[in-house]
């Protein structure tokens, strides 16, 4: 963890492939948080949008390989906390998400994460640009916090 | 997650404990809720105030006992729910699809009323 200021400060994390770590970034997001400025009230949404963005990218990114690596990075830059999950896979068709809470996809099992994750971020954004990988990256103010505004640019 | 299954007269009570999250209590929770399906109930109270945190995964794993019980004829509802959950159930529209009570005890009288 590189605190460089007072204000900024950048973790990152890089593991294999593996549902079995989805604990572990749960467990350190909750013991960092406190000190990237997470108010306590955010602190299980984060942790669960989390779980789910770090879930897809073992599952749909990596396709379950395990020689492949999640990569995770956490930055605070003023007020604001950018949250990247980076996998080595080739992204997805974002226009096929379907709203889960439309009627005809109610009583579907599946197809709840990013909808999830976009109601306790303040901003969701795919990246693309890297080659060889596909990240999500989520915003999180530290302004006005509490409120769970949804977003994506 | 750990649970507790007993009954209530005819309504079977399924108590879940922990967390219920992809890999980690959302299968288990499934195949619960099947074995009581399997045995023969036709109603049951899924008590999820020992529940502190579930996922889209455990989420996913409630409709499809939903459906599974549904097209077996076999009611199934929802108790205890925490804030958090009630939160989660109302912000993905789930609060239209289960019937959820404020106590196990509410539950099963729902099915005698």
């Amino acid at each position: 963890m590189d605190n460089g200021t007072a204000e900024d400060l950048t973790l990152r994390l890089v593991v294999q492939s593996h549902l079995r770590y989805t604990d572990l970034f749960e467990s350190l997001c909750r013991a960092v948080f406190p000190e990237f400025g997470i108010p306590e009230e955010r602190t299980d949404w984060l942790c669960l949008s989390i779980r789910e963005a770090v879930n897809n990218a073992v599952l749909h990114g990596n396709r379950k390989d395990p020689a492949k690596t999640v990569e995770f990075e956490m930055e605070r830059r003023g007020r604001e906390v950018t949250i990247r999950v980076w996998d080595e896979g080739g992204g997805f068709d974002r226009s096929k998400l379907s709203d889960p809470t439309s009627p005809e996809n109610l009583l579907r099992p599946s197809g709840r994460g990013i909808f999830l994750i976009r109601q306790f971020v303040d901003g969701v954004r795919f990246l693309t640009e890297r080659p060889g990988h596909f990240g999500m990256e989520m915003r999180v103010r530290l302004t006005g916090a509490g409120a769970a505004p949804q977003g994506e640019e | 997650m750990s649970f507790k299954a007993y009954d209530r007269g005819k309504v079977s009570v399924l108590e879940l404990s922990g967390r219920i999250t992809l890999g980690s209590g959302d299968v288990k929770m499934r195949e619960l809720i099947k074995a009581q399906i399997d045995a023969g109930k036709k109603q049951i109270v899924v008590d999820l105030g020992g529940v502190s945190f579930i996922d889209s995964s455990g989420l996913g794993e409630l409709v499809a006992a939903y459906t599974t019980a549904r097209r077996n004829h076999v009611s199934i509802k929802l108790a205890n729910l925490t804030k958090k959950i009630d939160d989660l159930m109302e912000i993905t529209r789930l609060a239209s699809v289960f019937d959820t009570y404020g106590s196990v005890d509410e539950a099963v009288e729902s099915f005698n009323g």
